[in-house]
């Protein structure tokens, strides 16, 4: 009897908590389009301003609270640097080690095309949350490694002013990078497109929806998206290299990643999560279910040569 | 399930909702001194003081002869390269007078300082407001729409110069009514408010 209470009850919340994700996941592809977001330096960028699209949200204190907590840490990073200098040992390491991830973490927490192609590639695509984490991986190490290289050619070869440089040879990556996306994108589009058209129009096993994708894309598509070097570390990296301190910029550099990692990757568990509790909310509707599975991989695929070429745009 | 359902949960804000904290990649602390003249308002000085990593970028490029200073030439290099860009942005100088928009096209006697590491730019804005025996309003927010850069107006950083002929009062205030950055962040604005002194 209780058991058969208990069991009824966890499938009602179960039921329930699917219908937040659907609805949650809902606003969020509602809200994708308006995370494209690839600002550049104010202080030297040739481009005009962009006129921002006001959207009807509620303004919060927490937002301008959580900037000042980030420049709080921007401040820490700078003296646990400086520490260094005198100091190397593991009390004075660890804490920039600290200090590092959770700035990488807060830093891709803003507007970033890699978290809406990380989302809308698991919206085209049933997968696992492992895959997420690698793909989250994937991009911020190359958006930092990207960083890294670019600080170690201005310092050790080039020589030549920082801002300026960064500011040029990272104006061609983006190019680069955008254009691959929208390629990349299309890819994806037509394949599934494919896909679609050579099954047979059988509804889907019962909780066990179509696979389309082997996963073979993730790492094109990380190179794709982390080849914009990241801002952050380039800066890290070259206070660091200003108190000779390589070792300590390529460290914090990684540390940082990883931190970021963790954002991107929670972008890719939440569409993931999302998909999931929506068809899961379908499974009593196998066609619908079938039907909004196949819209979200058309959709999804076309996010990323939408973003991708919103991007470029913005960006000739 | 629950687990990950949770930290879904958890996390939507997180993801949806702190885009602005994570952006900014140059932040500086900021001072207003307000001047008037025989005439009423003449405009306001700012002070921007960077943070000490953007600094560093800054000294790098323009300090070319390393002394720790920036000479007269360095100064016009660093306006020319670090500074005069930010036209484009109105100098991320938002300024309204009784409420209509008063665009801040050019700016005067700009001086560039490194100061204990850090770099600090002075700059004046000519902003001529004739006083009156009513009050006028002039509401000043210094924000970077884009948020590039966070921009922090220092606690009791306002202040003013030549005004014995001049009644006026200030406050510091969140504009409600207009927030930036896709509608998320209320900008913070200096509202002041001044007239003739009533022999």
């Amino acid at each position: 009897m209780v058991r058969s209470i208990l069991r009824r009850s966890f499938y009602n919340s179960e039921r329930s908590m699917n219908k937040v994700l659907a609805i949650i996941f809902s606003f969020l592809l509602l809200w994708l389009p308006f995370q494209i977001e690839a600002r550049d330096n104010p202080f030297i960028s040739k481009k005009a301003p962009q006129k921002e699209v006001r959207l009807p949200t509620v303004a919060s204190k927490v937002l301008a609270k959580i900037a000042v907590w980030q420049q709080k840490l921007n401040t820490k990073l700078t003296e646990q640097v400086k520490r260094l200098q005198t100091d190397s040992s593991w009390e004075a390491l660890w804490p920039l080690i600290v200090v590092a991830f959770f700035y990488g973490m807060v830093h891709a927490a803003g507007p970033g095309h890699g978290k809406v192609v990380v989302f809308s590639y698991f919206m085209s695509r049933r997968s696992s949350i492992r895959k997420s984490i690698l793909l989250g991986n994937l991009i911020s190490f190359c958006h930092a490694v990207s960083g890294v290289i670019i600080v170690l050619a201005l310092y050790f070869v080039i020589k030549a002013a920082y801002l300026s440089s960064f500011e040029a040879i990272s104006q061609k990556i983006k190019l680069a990078s955008y254009s691959l996306v929208v390629g990349i994108g299309l890819v994806l589009f037509f394949k599934s497109l494919f896909n679609i058209k050579k099954k047979p129009p059988s509804p889907p096993e019962h909780h066990k929806p179509t696979r389309f994708s082997d996963h073979k894309g993730l790492l094109p598509l990380a190179l794709a998206v982390g080849m914009v070097p990241c801002p952050g570390v380039v800066i890290i990296m070259l206070f660091a290299l200003s108190f000779n301190l390589l070792a300590t910029g390529l460290m914090m550099s990684f540390i940082m990643a990883l931190g970021m990692a963790a954002t991107i990757s929670f972008a890719g568990l939440l569409s993931i999560l999302g998909q999931e509790g929506l068809l899961r909310g379908l499974s009593r509707k196998e066609k619908a279910q079938h039907v909004v599975q196949e819209g979200l991989t058309l959709f999804g695929s076309l996010l990323i040569s939408g973003l991708g070429a919103a991007l470029l745009i913005g960006s000739l | 399930m629950t687990v990950p359902i949770l930290a879904f949960c958890f996390f939507v804000p997180f993801l949806t909702e702190s885009r602005v904290s994570g952006h900014a990649h140059v932040w500086i602390d900021h001072r207003v001194i307000v001047y008037f003249d025989e005439e009423g308002m003449a405009g306001f000085k700012q002070e921007w003081v960077f943070d000490e990593m953007f600094s560093h970028m800054i000294i790098h490029d323009f300090d070319r002869n390393q002394n720790g200073e920036f000479d007269p030439a360095e100064v016009e290099a660093v306006y020319k390269g670090a500074f005069s860009n930010l036209k484009k942005f109105e100098f991320f100088t938002h300024v309204k007078i009784n409420g209509k928009p008063f665009k801040v096209q050019f700016v005067k006697e700009f001086d560039a300082k490194i100061v204990k590491d850090r770099v600090v730019y002075h700059f004046f804005v000519p902003c001529h407001i004739k006083a009156a025996s009513a009050y006028k309003e002039i509401r000043i927010g210094v924000y970077d729409e884009s948020f590039y850069t966070s921009i922090t107006l220092l606690k009791d950083q306002v202040s003013f110069r030549n005004g014995a002929e001049y009644e006026y009062h200030h406050q510091v205030e969140l504009n409600k009514a207009e927030p930036y950055y896709y509608g998320q962040v209320y900008p913070e604005e200096i509202v002041l408010q001044f007239r003739k002194k009533h022999e």
